[in-house]
């Protein structure tokens, strides 16, 4: 799963443009970034930690490893941005690191219905086989 | 792309570029896919049966999605909001998948209890049919031990009877002077029974004969051994002939009684088998007689 973000504000720095047309065009975008005056996504943050709080606790790192693995690498990113100030792509990774984590815990509580479903089914295989022995 | 040589030139270009991304959206190939992801989902059937508040968020997000590529948002940001679009697809997607599998595991719990009534049903009607068959069992064993008791009774009370006509048997014949000996009962007809040294019976022997007779016509699974014997006076070959002559006769007798011919059995045994001394009268009249042996299968008339 790719992460969304290939647009991070330092990534204009790769067009590949002589230095003074990237400084040109770059500036004005780091500006904006940085000029919206976006607030720490304090919130999204603790949404996040929550959901992937709730996966792990569900079974995720056995069910929906990949997931749970994705949810806490953004999260750790979006720790990374907001010390960085960049507030804007830490709301965005930590709302990803939530989404995430939320499907982490479907998948892993659809595993465990489906486990469950299976081994009744099985047992009842089990049980009608018995009690065709039985009745012979 | 060539390096610009005038920062008019470089400007131009610059602002040529951001507006072409401002003006003319392309299609972005997240925001299609999350479309795509979302139109699959809502095409199935259980959607909005089993994940429908899924459904909404996943619909909210690609609302916010398609708003953000309207307003030509930065590509990052429509993106962004794609991808939460696909993620809150998938999870609406495994909702479903949990609500059929709990669906199943219900529906397995309701067949399980099925089963299981089923089984016990069954071992009811092992239990009873085992029961009934305990009971046909054990009503023919009562019979057979009725029958075997009844058996019991029937051959104890044969055995009594035979031990009664045996007994009868033997004080009928005790009446005869028979005595008891290892061969059967032996009854002995005397010396003064016959005509002297001859075979043919006197009456007082006829009459003996007959009562035998009798007691034989009673008890017809009785045969007897008729035995002559003589004493050492004269030659054994005279002794031999008469003996058996004798009992010849004895056999004649119990035939005119109503005895068969092979319930009889003779033998002339001479001087052999004395019972008394040949040096006396009376040693030697004690030895000429004849012998009549009782007996059956059972030599019931030895006791």
């Amino acid at each position: 799963m790719h992460p969304a973000h290939t647009a991070h504000p330092a990534a204009h720095h790769s067009f590949r443009l002589s230095w003074q047309l990237a400084a040109l065009c770059a500036a004005p975008l780091l500006f904006t970034a940085c000029a919206s005056s976006v607030p720490a996504p304090t919130e999204q943050m603790a949404a996040a930690q929550a959901a992937v709080t709730s996966a792990a606790s569900a079974g995720a790192a056995d069910l929906a490893p990949t997931e749970l693995r994705t949810a806490r690498d953004k999260l750790a990113q979006a720790n990374g941005a907001v010390t960085d100030e960049h507030h804007a792509y830490a709301t965005r990774l930590a709302r990803e690191a939530q989404a995430d984590a939320n499907l982490a815990e479907a998948k892993t509580r659809h595993a465990k219905a489906r486990k469950t479903a299976g081994d009744l089914g099985e047992g009842n295989r089990v049980l009608r086989e018995e009690l065709q022995r039985s009745a012979q | 792309m060539t390096s610009p040589r005038t920062p008019f030139a470089l400007a131009t270009l610059c602002v040529a570029l951001l507006s072409a991304c401002a003006t003319v959206p392309f299609p972005n190939a997240q925001l299609t896919q999350a479309r795509a992801d979302f139109r699959n989902a809502e095409g199935d059937p259980r959607a909005s049966r089993m994940a429908a508040s899924e459904m909404k968020q996943a619909q909210d997000a690609l609302n916010n999605a398609n708003a953000a590529w309207e307003r030509q948002d930065a590509p990052e940001d429509v993106n962004h909001l794609a991808y939460l679009t696909r993620q809150r697809v998938a999870i609406a997607r495994e909702t479903m998948g949990l609500r059929t599998a709990e669906q199943f595991a219900g529906s397995a719990g309701t067949t399980r209890d099925a089963i299981r009534l089923e089984a016990r049903t069954q071992e009811a009607d092992t239990a009873q049919r085992q029961a009934d068959q305990a009971t046909r069992n054990a009503r023919a064993a009562q019979y057979d031990a009725e029958v075997a008791r009844a058996d019991s009774a029937q051959a104890q009370r044969e055995t009594e009877m035979a031990d009664a006509q045996n007994r009868a048997l033997q004080d009928r014949l005790r009446e005869l002077n028979a005595r008891p000996s290892p061969r059967g009962l032996v009854l002995t007809l005397g010396d003064v029974l016959f005509d002297t040294d001859k075979a043919q019976l006197r009456p007082a022997g006829l009459r003996l004969v007959s009562q035998l007779a009798a007691v034989l016509n009673e008890y017809p699974q009785r045969t007897v051994q008729v035995e002559g014997f003589t004493d050492s006076t004269g030659t054994p070959a005279h002794n031999l002939t008469l003996s058996a002559q004798r009992a010849e006769a004895v056999r004649a007798a119990l035939q005119s009684e109503g005895i068969a011919p092979a319930r009889v059995s003779t033998r002339g045994s001479g001087e052999r088998n004395p019972v008394a001394g040949n040096d006396s009268a009376d040693g030697r009249q004690l030895n000429r007689r004849v012998e009549i042996v009782l007996s059956d299968g059972r030599m019931l008339v030895q006791r």
